[in-house]
């Protein structure tokens, strides 16, 4: 008798957690077109753009190209030319150009992609799913040069990357398995298996835990704040950095979408989240042709003080397409008035703002 | 045995009743601001602007004060008792003046819940002829007025209503007489609540030609809005609950309709303007009905709202064969709340509400 009554708990909170999985991944949500001002794609990338790391003081935005996971089926993507290219805001009728890698490294799948400035020079921080993620210095004018790969067992299932140093930063791991049945279970019942790891240069260690799927991870200019995209929370959730590198929760801010990577304006403090239907995703994984919805959404903090910025803060829609410009959408940069805009598998886009809904 | 039968098939219809609805109802917590240019309310109104209807010159007719208490006043704010009924007329190309009250024919003081609106102009006379959904405490009226722009009055032409005329939503002009008109539920009273609950099919859309009203589609559950296309020979009604618009063909003189085409929007639409310039369609939504039925029952609530345009790209015999959807306008209920239509006029747009503002905005991106 009682085993009757287990089987349909169980059975009760396994339909729940599926449920929640088929709201995820959000056949419901709905996303039409609107652009800031005149948009166009980014020759020459086909093959996604799901990273973007900018220099603002440079107005350089280098851009991580080639993403695939393991269950991919659609050949266009399977095969398709791991890179990092380089755009010019300086030069904006220009197209993108591919960086040409220098030393005894071959990438395999590029994820995330940070970059850190300081007199020396800059340094790109690269997510690679090769086992391994990387950190590359960049040597003027059209290279990259390796400087050295970093493994640790607690990179798991490295998702972004924020550098906070020229050879300390921070990791999302969006599950704690890379692949397999195990991933797969994950995903489905939407356990939290997620982290952030900070490497101080020597050694990692988690910061964070227990989050459903950890995607993007930026920081604020002065470095004080860490932002993570909470994909399943469809939140971002600010943390305060302490001296030691350990994160201390301070606001969550609800989106009511589900978000990729994050960027962080330098001049004015916004937060810009690349948002998405992850259905269109797993479509395209398997018809890299298919148009998957993309938008991207404004944070604007309005009152806080030092500890916590975006104590209150409105949320506007600044950027919109039903796929046939942008498909979905993972990252964004801005730069001025224009801003650059990358998809997981596809395409890049350009856009000038002609109303920035100030 | 039986009894397991009879209850297995009440769960199944109540899911499936469940899931319809929840469709339309809307997940979104929040709406989000998208502004396609600078954007302003237009002062004086606050109590709804449902309905907006423009000439080809850029004056917008705009039908406020919409009392929703005669339609279940135990679920809607008390508040609603209070409203106005009022129609005020805005001009686009005088832009930055204020929206101005229209004086009403005396029978309609004190008795005027307004709707839906349209109007017609009279080429060579200039004459222009309202037609005004109104929910009279009597019952369910069509009023044709002729507004006469010098003392910026309406006098009553002609007051129609009919036993098929149970719950009137918006209204399309043909000629001087006669009008289409779309019914949005059985029933006026709280027993309308029942009509989306049960999936019942009680509604008819309607054709008066100036002495008899039919039905010209009958069995639906919510025909909301209606507009024609430009060369008249295609009829648009949004179904709100099915987050749909439907394209209907028309056979002019007998105003037969058959369904054409059906766009899924992915959002409870309330009003379709057809753009008589372009042939795009602009269509006042609203992202979560959750949302807005909560707003209804207490209007300090804020509802998100949405625009959304419709851009034909077929051919001319059938330009929706293909078509774009674009959002050019999103808010989250602090400058209008509940948007229920988006009229668009040379760049400009001016969005109206079931219960709240109206906003003016210009599009630049």
């Amino acid at each position: 008798m009682w085993w009757k009554i287990i089987i349909l708990g169980i059975s009760v909170v396994l339909a729940w957690r599926i449920l929640g999985f088929v709201y995820f991944m959000g056949p419901h949500r709905t996303i039409h077109t609107h652009w800031p001002g005149p948009c166009r794609n980014l020759a020459p990338i086909r093959s996604g753009a799901e990273g973007i790391a900018l220099s603002s003081l440079q107005g350089l935005a280098f851009i991580s190209s080639g993403y695939k996971t393991a269950d991919v089926t659609d050949e266009r993507i399977k095969n398709s030319l791991a890179r990092v290219f380089l755009f010019d805001f300086n030069k904006p009728d220009g197209d993108a150009k591919e960086l040409e890698l220098i030393g005894d490294v071959r990438l395999a799948s590029p994820h995330g992609i940070s970059l850190w400035e300081d007199k020396e020079g800059i340094q790109i921080f690269l997510v690679d799913h090769r086992l391994t993620e990387d950190t590359i210095e960049i040597e003027p004018p059209l290279s990259l040069r390796h400087t050295r790969t970093i493994y640790n067992p607690l990179f798991a299932n490295l998702n972004d990357v924020i550098a906070t140093g020229d050879s300390s930063f921070y990791v999302t791991n969006a599950a704690s398995v890379r692949d397999g049945p195990l991933l797969t279970i994950s995903f489905l019942l939407q356990l939290s298996t997620g982290s952030v790891v900070y490497y101080d240069g020597v050694t990692a260690r988690q910061v964070a835990g227990n989050g459903k799927i950890l995607n993007g991870i930026t920081s604020s200019s002065d470095g004080r704040f860490i932002f993570v995209s909470y994909m399943v929370d469809e939140a971002i959730v600010v943390f305060r950095r302490e001296g030691d590198g350990s994160l201390m929760r301070v606001q969550t801010i609800s989106l009511s979408a589900i978000l990729d990577n994050l960027f962080y304006d330098p001049a004015t403090g916004d937060l810009l989240a690349s948002c998405g239907i992850p259905i269109g995703f797993f479509t395209m994984i398997t018809d890299y042709g298919h148009k998957a919805p993309s938008n991207l959404l404004r944070i604007r903090p309005l009152s806080g003080g030092r500890d916590n910025p975006f104590e209150t803060y409105n949320i506007v829609e600044l950027f919109a397409d039903d796929g046939y410009l942008l498909s979905v959408s993972s990252s964004a940069a801005l730069f001025q008035d224009k801003l650059l805009l990358g998809s997981v598998l596809e395409k890049a886009a350009l856009c000038e703002i002609r109303y920035a809904n100030d | 045995m039986f009894l397991k039968t009879v209850a297995f098939i009440l769960l199944a219809f109540l899911v499936q009743r469940a899931w319809k609805l929840s469709l339309g109802f809307g997940t979104s917590d929040v709406g989000y601001i998208n502004r396609p240019g600078p954007c302003r309310n237009v002062a004086p109104i606050e109590t709804g602007s449902e309905d907006i209807a423009v000439t080809s010159n850029g004056l917008a007719f705009i039908s406020s004060g919409m009392q929703l208490s005669d339609m279940c006043s135990s679920a809607v704010d008390a508040r609603f008792s209070q409203f106005v009924g009022r129609i005020y007329v805005f001009d686009f190309q005088n832009s930055k003046q204020d929206a101005v009250e229209v004086s009403l024919p005396k029978e309609l003081q004190y008795n005027f819940s307004p709707h839906g609106i349209d109007l017609l102009e009279d080429s060579e006379t200039g004459e222009i002829l309202l037609f005004v959904v109104n929910h009279r405490k009597i019952g369910e009226f069509v009023e044709i007025l002729s507004y006469q722009p010098e003392s910026r009055s309406l006098s009553m032409v002609r007051s129609v209503t009919h036993e098929l005329f149970t719950s009137l939503n918006d209204v399309l002009a043909i000629d001087r007489n006669s009008f289409l008109v779309s019914n949005d539920a059985y029933f006026r009273s709280c027993w309308r609540i029942l009509e989306p609950l049960l999936g019942l099919r009680w509604c008819n859309f309607i054709y008066f030609d100036g002495t008899v009203g039919q039905s010209i589609i009958e069995n639906g559950h919510d025909f909301n809005s209606v507009a024609l296309s430009r060369n008249g020979k295609q009829v648009y009604l949004t179904r709100p609950s099915e987050m749909k618009l439907e394209i209907y063909n028309r056979s002019k003189g007998t105003e037969t309709l058959k369904l054409h085409q059906s766009i899924n929007v992915g959002m409870a639409v309330d009003n379709v303007f057809s753009d008589q310039s372009t042939g795009d369609l602009w269509l006042g939504s609203h992202p979560s009905l959750a949302l807005l039925t909560k707003h209804l029952s207490d209007i300090d609530l804020r509802a998100p709202s949405q625009v959304i345009r419709i851009q034909p790209l077929g051919p001319q015999n059938d330009p929706f064969n293909t078509y774009k959807l674009f959002s050019p306008f999103g808010d989250d209920g602090e400058l209008v709340s509940g948007s229920s239509s988006a009229v668009h006029f040379k760049d400009k747009l001016l969005i109206g509400t079931v219960a709240h503002k109206v906003a003016y905005c210009e599009v630049q991106s």
